[in-house]
């Protein structure tokens, strides 16, 4: 098969995988031989049409799998053409795309074949050749398995960046039936034995005093591991797709936690809804996972009063909480505690850092606040300045809702399942 | 007012600003009487439409313009857009044709890198010498975590502040000709020498070094009119995000990190051969005078490639060994085409998921203005207009019938399916009963692992953490819980309280090979908050829960005397809730089993707050321990 017609194939297959972070690695270059560099901040060299970012070549190594999981285009029953790359290609390919500035690196995944170990195996050694005979210093990010032995997990974490595996589905059961060959325990086992090389590596690297020493400790993914759910695909509601990202975070310490709405895909099996989830949901609950990792709120503050254990899909899960909580506000721009201007609708972390550095200095009037580009109609409901109060009632009035929500937009139209929203187009 | 005129060397030239800042502000030159200027460029005038807010600035210059403060300068919107380009674009240099296979563009004066010190964004500029920290006077105090930076350059007797201020304002940089508007005045130099030494925060420094590089005309100005307040009573201006002056400063700064971080991600090399080789050669439009910080990217990404990016107004050349800027180029000068085009578009294409068309999200992060350079980029139009009919199709089509040859599964061994209902209702010693002791711990923990009927909270663990150590071990341990660090590795006593216990039991002369250690419940019980897990004490339920389980685990172990680590062990072993200060240190005999001697959790240990106690609990610990050795001698 022509070179081109694999990439097509392997990239096809590859692309439900919604991690593309080529960010938070230990920083390297080529200075000192071989080709490449990371320098921490990742970097999206394209995007697609679907807003996502291009940042690696992400493909798999094959899309040939023994595994029938309902949720995937590779399964085993699934008609789609099936292709491989050999290693000498593959290699080949992440290296001429980097010499043009094409990518940062590689994500690699592949399909299950023969057994977990040959897989494995197969993966880790185009990560090997990269590193050991090009001296490739780029990003790259391995899929694991988890069935596959110690060595060659230990192998992956020397050259990768970033270890995943995804835990597919937010409940056990859901597992259970939509991907039987998986094993729900043995992938959480699986992302434990990391968090622990990864944190042994870690320690080491901390406590090595020489800088020579530095060296001596055991590599191990710099850039941490990450996961992925597919969300809709069974009838978990927000509130246990969340639960399972609090678990996995706080067990295994994630860098991050994907959600990826299920979408159609060619040839779907028919255990599947037949109609896909709003790409609305996968946006809240991004936003949900950033309040509960970066915004001090507990998943059952977010979940509070949500009907049906699911996110309110009109405002952003901050707002729908300001909304419930209004007797928290006004909240003093010039005199609150962090955390309750990080509770305040339409600050973020960042700007509520300045705010608290400016405010030592200078009382912060409603002029500075639109100076930092935020927008004053959705913030003053909630906020006192020096030079503004919210109007006696406003925080009572039913509308507030009406008022602060942003109007329908081309977002809107995210709310709507895909095909509602194509019909429209 | 007399107006000083400073021409600077290059559009950002931040070393050059520097030495005329320096020397301006020692000589107490205001902001609105200093006309900054770069060849080719528009001079940029506080006069000229933005000037600063009155209500922040304490002293208002005199001849403040009447005209009304913009709060956002227009010259700055969020997309960073410059004004108006023909004002501001740099002149037109001659062309030079690219001799490529020399690595380096015949033309105007160029500059080379050795490889060792090539550029990056920090370290580029020629920083001013340092100054003793002596001559440094801090009229305000500073503020924590800000490294304050010399400004003082002219208020120490250095060579260079020798010479007159206005000789200097006057004088050319980098051997330019002489062009200075407005030069017919300078300075008192009889103030220079009487100025205390100012200094600024580092943050000033780091963010003038990025913000001078932005194509609006009025940076310098900008800058010097920020250094002139920091220095005149408003020390913690830096600090202030919301004064116009910073929030402008930090936006030009932004716009050029963008602009910065673009680059790094939208050239493309086209490959061409030459007669030394490969070439890598890229043509590219930044909005800002980015090229010459970022070229270092590119030195530490592609240091063994030799290649060329081209942009209209200066170009940057590696030849593997040291880094040239040259004059700007033109699009046509560089390659059309490189034959993996073709493949990155056909990657392009299909990594796109058509079910999920989000254009906006794409233009917001890829602005159209690329376009014309990325390759891929011609392909949008069709992927967005084919995307619904695509999408369409797959929900049409629906579920597919299973392919005729499903993937063979050839070597895939089947996990051997365990079935725990069975042995669930069995009796306990049908187990234990005339087993080989090895043999049925492993057995006990493969049912244990198979159960069905576990409390509900023992699906958030990771795992089982069973018991481990010798048959027949004289001493075995029986703790609470396996903890974060338990849960993760699979094994008891491997975390902080762990780690007391193996030090205690050596201190007591047990080898923890010698001993046989296990908890009385075999799950983590945590709530998850954030980024922790916090340990949740296991409640009644829990214990008695386990407990047939632990019993079974005593009794093939075959222990003399089993010593029970806090509560909730002492609780599981004796079925009632005993204190354990009232009972530790002293053998209990146990009708159904071996004696039990109670004693403390080395995580008791570890959460007493003051040294004293925690090191007198630690010596009577070890005292039981010893006793407990001592029982089973």
């Amino acid at each position: 098969m022509e070179l081109r017609r694999k990439l097509e194939i392997l990239a096809d297959a590859a692309k439900y995988d919604a991690s593309c972070a080529s960010s938070g690695t230990d920083k390297r270059d080529s200075r000192a031989g071989g080709i490449g560099s990371t320098e921490g901040m990742g970097i999206c060299h394209a995007y697609a049409p679907d807003g996502r970012c291009i940042s690696l070549l992400k493909v798999l190594l094959t899309n040939a799998c023994v595994f029938d999981c309902a949720y995937c285009v590779n399964r085993a029953q699934s008609n789609v053409q099936r292709a491989r790359f050999t290693v000498p290609e593959l290699v080949g390919l992440t290296l001429d795309f980097y010499r043009r500035n094409y990518i940062e690196g590689l994500f690699l995944s592949s399909g299950i074949i023969r057994s977990p170990d040959y897989t494995m195996e197969q993966v880790v050694g185009v990560a090997r050749e990269l590193r050991e005979v090009h001296g490739f210093r780029g990003y790259i990010h391995l899929k694991t398995i988890p069935e596959a032995s110690p060595d060659l997990l230990a192998e992956a974490g020397r050259y990768a960046d970033r270890l995943s595996i995804n835990i597919e589905m937010p409940r056990e059961q859901s597992l259970k039936e939509l991907a039987p060959e998986k094993d729900f325990a043995a992938i959480r086992r699986s992302m434990a034995r990391m968090r622990a090389r990864i944190d042994e590596a870690r320690e080491g690297e901390a406590t090595a005093r020489r800088p020579a020493a530095k060296a001596d400790a055991p590599r191990f993914a710099p850039a941490g591991q990450s996961t992925q759910m597919v969300v809709g695909a069974d009838a978990a509601d927000d509130r246990a797709v969340l639960g399972t990202s609090v678990n996995l975070y706080g067990s295994y310490r994630l860098k991050r936690v994907y959600y990826s709405a299920y979408s159609p895909i060619p040839d779907a099996s028919s255990l599947l809804p037949p109609q896909p989830p709003p790409l609305l949901r996968e946006h809240r609950l991004y936003q949900a996972d950033w309040l509960l990792r970066f915004y001090g709120f507990e998943l059952d503050e977010i979940m509070a009063g949500a009907e049906g254990g699911m996110l309110d899909l009109g405002v952003d899960p901050k707002l729908a909480w300001a909304l419930r909580h209004r007797d928290r506000f006004p909240v003093d721009v010039n005199r609150a505690p962090r955390e309750l201007l990080l509770r305040v609708p339409g600050l973020g972390a960042k700007t509520v850092e300045k705010i608290l550095a400016a405010r030592r200095h200078r009382s912060v009037r409603a002029e500075d606040l639109a100076r930092l580009r935020l927008s004053l109609p959705k913030l003053l409901p909630f906020l006192v300045t020096a030079d503004h109060r919210p109007r006696g009632n406003l925080l009572d009035r039913p509308d507030l809702r009406r008022l602060v929500a942003p109007k329908a937009s081309a977002f809107g139209a995210l709310a709507r399942p895909a095909a509602a929203q194509l019909a429209l187009l | 007012m007399r107006m000083i005129g400073v021409l600077l060397g290059g559009p950002a030239d931040f070393a050059g600003w520097r030495d005329q800042a320096r020397r301006l502000l020692a000589a107490e030159v205001p902001p609105e009487a200093v006309e900054w200027r770069v060849p080719g460029e528009a001079p940029g005038l506080f006069a000229t439409g933005a000037v600063p807010d009155a209500a922040f600035a304490p002293r208002a210059p005199e001849h403040l313009s009447e005209r009304p403060m913009a709060v956002e300068n227009p010259a700055i919107s969020a997309a960073g857009t410059a004004p108006d380009a023909s004002t501001t674009r740099a002149p037109t240099v001659p062309h030079a044709a690219a001799d490529l296979s020399e690595g380096r563009m015949a033309g105007e004066r160029s500059r080379g890198f050795a490889a060792g010190t090539v550029p990056n964004a920090a370290d580029d500029i020629r920083l001013a010498p340092t100054v003793p920290s002596a001559a440094v006077d801090l009229s305000e105090p500073r503020e924590a975590g800000e490294r304050p930076e010399d400004f003082a350059g002219a208020a120490r007797p250095a060579p260079a502040a020798r010479r007159a201020v206005e000789d200097l304002l006057e004088r050319p940089m980098a051997g330019e000709t002489p062009r200075t508007p407005a030069a017919n005045a300078s300075p008192d130099s009889a103030a220079v020498a009487g100025r205390p030494a100012p200094t600024v925060p580092r943050a000033f420094v780091d963010l003038s070094k990025t913000a001078i590089r932005h194509r609006d005309p009025e940076r310098f100005a900008l800058l010097y009119r920020v250094l002139w307040r920091l220095a005149h009573g408003e020390p913690a201006l830096m600090r202030v995000a919301t004064d116009p002056d910073i929030v402008r400063l930090e936006a030009m700064a932004k716009a050029v990190r963008r602009d910065a971080h673009k680059m790094h991600a939208f050239v493309r090399f086209r490959e061409i051969g030459t007669e030394d080789g490969p070439r890598f050669v890229s043509w590219f439009e930044p909005e800002h005078h980015i090229l010459e910080a970022e070229a270092g990217f590119f030195v530490r990404r592609f240091a063994a490639m030799r290649w060329s990016i081209l942009t209209p107004s200066a170009s940057a050349h590696w030849d593997g060994a040291a880094l040239t800027m040259g004059p700007g180029a033109r699009r046509a000068d560089a390659p059309k085409e490189d034959a993996h085009e073709d493949l990155w578009r056909a990657y392009y294409a299909s990594i796109f998921n058509p079910a999920r068309l989000k254009p906006d999200a794409m233009r917001a992060e890829m602005p159209v203005k690329y376009w014309r350079n990325l390759p891929e980029a011609r392909l949008i139009p069709r992927l967005i207009a084919e995307a619904p009919r695509r999408a369409a199709a797959m929900v049409e089509r629906g579920a597919s019938a299973p392919a005729l040859r499903r993937q063979r599964n050839v070597h895939w061994a089947r996990q051997p399916v365990v079935a725990s209902d069975v042995t669930e209702a069995m009796p306990a010693d049908l187990f234990t009963a005339a087993v080989d002791p090895a043999e049925g711990l492993a057995a006990l923990r493969a049912e244990m692992l198979a159960l069905n009927s576990l409390p509900p909270w023992t699906a958030n663990a990771t795992q089982m953490v069973f018991g481990e150590g010798p048959v027949g071990a004289p001493l075995l341990f029986v703790g609470e819980q396996p903890g974060d660090e338990e849960d993760i590795a699979g094994r008891p006593f491997v975390g902080p309280a762990g780690r007391m216990f193996n030090k205690a039991l050596e201190e007591a002369g047990i080898g923890r090979n010698e001993a046989y250690v296990t908890n009385a419940v075999k799950h983590f019980k945590f709530t998850p908050t954030g980024r922790r897990r916090l340990h949740q004490s296991p409640d009644a339920g829990d214990i008695t829960y386990y407990r047939p389980f632990l019993k079974r685990e005593i009794d093939l172990v075959g222990p003399q005397l089993v010593v029970t680590l806090g509560a909730t062990a002492l609780r599981a072993l004796s079925g009632k809730p005993l204190a354990i200060n009232k009972t530790r240190g002293e053998v209990m005999p146990m009708a159904d089993g071996p004696p039990i001697f109670p004693t403390v959790h080395p995580s008791y240990l570890l959460r007493l707050p003051d040294p004293d106690s925690k090191a007198r609990e630690y010596e009577r610990f070890i005292a039981d321990l010893k006793r407990a050795h001592r029982e089973v001698a």
